[in-house]
């Protein structure tokens, strides 16, 4: 009867350093000196479902240090809220975290 | 509230409409916030861009279709949740047209605290600035009273709020802040 193959713990070690590797990347929202407030709000709660609170957080944030990161996760989740936003005409990007 | 009628004064919208169309031709062939993806290769920033600028032509296609005949005969537009996500991004898009074409004897903080230098202004300077200001004006109005917290969809038509068209990103989202 052939041995149960046991997991080489480099093997092992390796499969979870690739996980912790996976790039994450931040949705960063910019400022803008035409957008109200209140829309801005309006924006963050409708395409990334935040809460008054946590949208006014943010859009708060934006104004006064010219930018808030809004979601942060992987690459194809953050390129369609990046295009949401832009589509709702706020000054979004993708930046990898840090 | 699910619906908002409001009557507009013909004469005093009128030029403002007449200012803002030619605007508004510009912003079917141009995005009124130009993306920059510098990371990315030529074909993909066009595909990426060729969607927001559909998306942008049937905004504007929804702010135009609230002067109708109805509008040219008594002044008056209806916002609903059919037409609101529309017409509020328009404005936007209008807006930051204006700002960056139109509205450039101003500065940011001008515009931000709603105090131009109204001397310097010229007669055209001034009605691009009322434009700006309605706009503004519009989306204040609709996001005040419109029930806008779950997005319309065609399902929902007949009991509209119940929908969830977009999922949860807190719920794959720790606390990204």
């Amino acid at each position: 009867v052939p041995e149960t193959p046991k997991t080489h713990p480099k093997d092992s070690t390796s499969t979870q350093t690739l996980l912790e590797k996976e790039p994450v990347w931040n949705v960063v929202v910019m400022n803008d000196p035409v957008n109200l407030m209140s829309y801005v709000v309006l924006v963050f709660k409708r395409v990334l479902g935040f809460d008054e609170t946590r949208a006014r957080k943010h859009m708060l944030e934006v104004h006064r240090n010219g930018r808030s990161v809004v979601w942060t996760g992987h690459r194809e989740e953050a390129e369609l809220y990046v295009n949401q936003l832009q589509q709702w005409q706020l000054t979004a990007l993708l930046e990898p975290e840090s | 509230v699910q619906r908002l009628e409001i009557r507009l004064s013909l004469p005093a919208v009128s030029p403002l409409l007449q200012r803002l169309e030619p605007l508004a031709a510009r912003l079917r062939d141009t995005l009124a916030n130009p993306v920059v993806r510098a990371q990315d290769d030529e074909d993909f920033r066009e595909l990426w861009a060729g969607e927001l600028l559909e998306a942008q032509r049937e905004d504007l296609a929804a702010l135009a279709g609230l002067f109708d005949e109805e509008f040219h005969r008594s002044g008056r537009i209806v916002i609903d949740q059919r037409n609101a996500d529309g017409v509020l991004r328009a404005c936007s898009a209008l807006r930051l047209h204006l700002r960056e074409t139109e509205l450039t004897f101003a500065t940011d903080a001008q515009l931000e605290s709603g105090e131009p230098d109204f001397e310097k202004m010229s007669d055209a300077d001034k009605l691009a600035y009322s434009c700006y200001v309605v706009l503004a004006t519009l989306q204040e109005i609709v996001i005040e009273n419109l029930d806008l917290d779950e997005p319309y969809s065609e399902e929902d038509a007949e009991d509209v709020g119940d929908d969830e068209e977009f999922g949860d990103p807190d719920e794959a989202d720790e606390d990204n802040a």
